[in-house]
């Protein structure tokens, strides 16, 4: 395959993650969110996991910030997009080490991205809203565990089945 | 039980302590001091804080405050009710010594007497 064909191909494998990722995220407001704000499924998250595990980092990053584009310009308003480009800039660090670490599953790094993005998302809220904001923390990072898992059982079931994707890319 | 998995649930344990952690530190300073307030007849003489031991003499009253509570230790009084009186430590709750005019109070925010 030429190098062109290569990029095309790759762009074409970005835009259809990104497009899965968004609907999964669109799904997400269909969810009831636990009576917090901010508390929610991630499910996106199950993308820029498959990204990360079957493409490279840089896929995967440019999978979140398009995704927290998109977001933002259809449903979202501004201070819902930094809490969240904080989050899933910590998140992806996170992920990327763990993944890289080769010592954890996909749910040991889903669980991982999930509560390091519950900690930048009030991280940007201490800074916006002020200390009181680390109450939620807590509430975040236990209902972010159970939804970390289950993203990152649901990845792994997902990258186990959907073979000749990725490194062929 | 392999590695991973083995990891993966330490992950999760330390992420739950961390979690336990963070709502500690939170609930812990939230507890505000609070004072115990002497006022002899109708005027605040005295404010002392719960977290200290001692003795604070208003008149025939001794007031004494210990273990984050307070109560009447001796009074002048023929009834000696405000000494039978348990110890108070909730905001709100008052022991009054009505012959010598004296009444102590807890106040600050915390846990309330007055549900």
């Amino acid at each position: 395959m030429s190098s062109e064909m290569k990029m095309t191909r790759r762009i074409a494998t970005d835009g259809l993650l990104t497009a899965v990722c968004f609907m999964l995220s669109y799904v997400e407001t269909l969810l009831p969110s636990a009576g917090l704000p901010g508390v929610k499924m991630g499910l996106a998250n199950i993308c820029v996991l498959f990204a990360l595990y079957r493409l490279t980092t840089w896929d995967a990053v440019v999978i979140s910030g398009v995704r927290i584009i998109l977001n933002w310009i259809i449903f979202g308003n501004i201070s819902g997009a930094i809490y969240s480009v904080f989050g899933a800039i910590l998140s992806l660090g996170a992920m990327y080490m763990l993944k890289k670490s080769g010592k954890f599953s996909t749910i040991g790094v889903s669980l991982a991205g999930g509560a390091v993005h519950n900690f930048g998302q009030v991280l940007a809220a201490v800074i916006m809203l002020g200390p009181g904001a680390l109450g939620y923390l807590p509430p975040l990072l236990i209902l972010g565990e159970a939804t970390g898992a289950v993203n990152g059982i649901v990845a792994g079931v997902i990258l186990g089945r959907v073979k000749g994707w990725g490194n062929s890319v | 039980m392999n590695k991973t998995a083995r990891n993966d649930i330490l992950l999760a344990v330390a992420i739950a302590l961390a979690a336990v952690a963070v709502f500690l530190i939170r609930i812990f300073p939230a507890a505000p001091a609070q004072s115990c307030e002497v006022i002899h007849a109708g005027a605040t003489e005295a404010v002392l804080p719960l977290d200290g031991n001692g003795v604070y003499v208003c008149g025939s009253v001794e007031i004494e405050i210990s273990d984050g509570s307070a109560r009447i230790k001796k009074s002048g009084c023929p009834e000696q009710i405000c000494v039978k009186h348990k110890p108070i430590s909730r905001s709100g709750e008052a022991v009054i010594c009505a012959p010598e005019g004296v009444m102590i109070r807890i106040t600050g925010e915390g846990p309330d007497f007055v549900q």
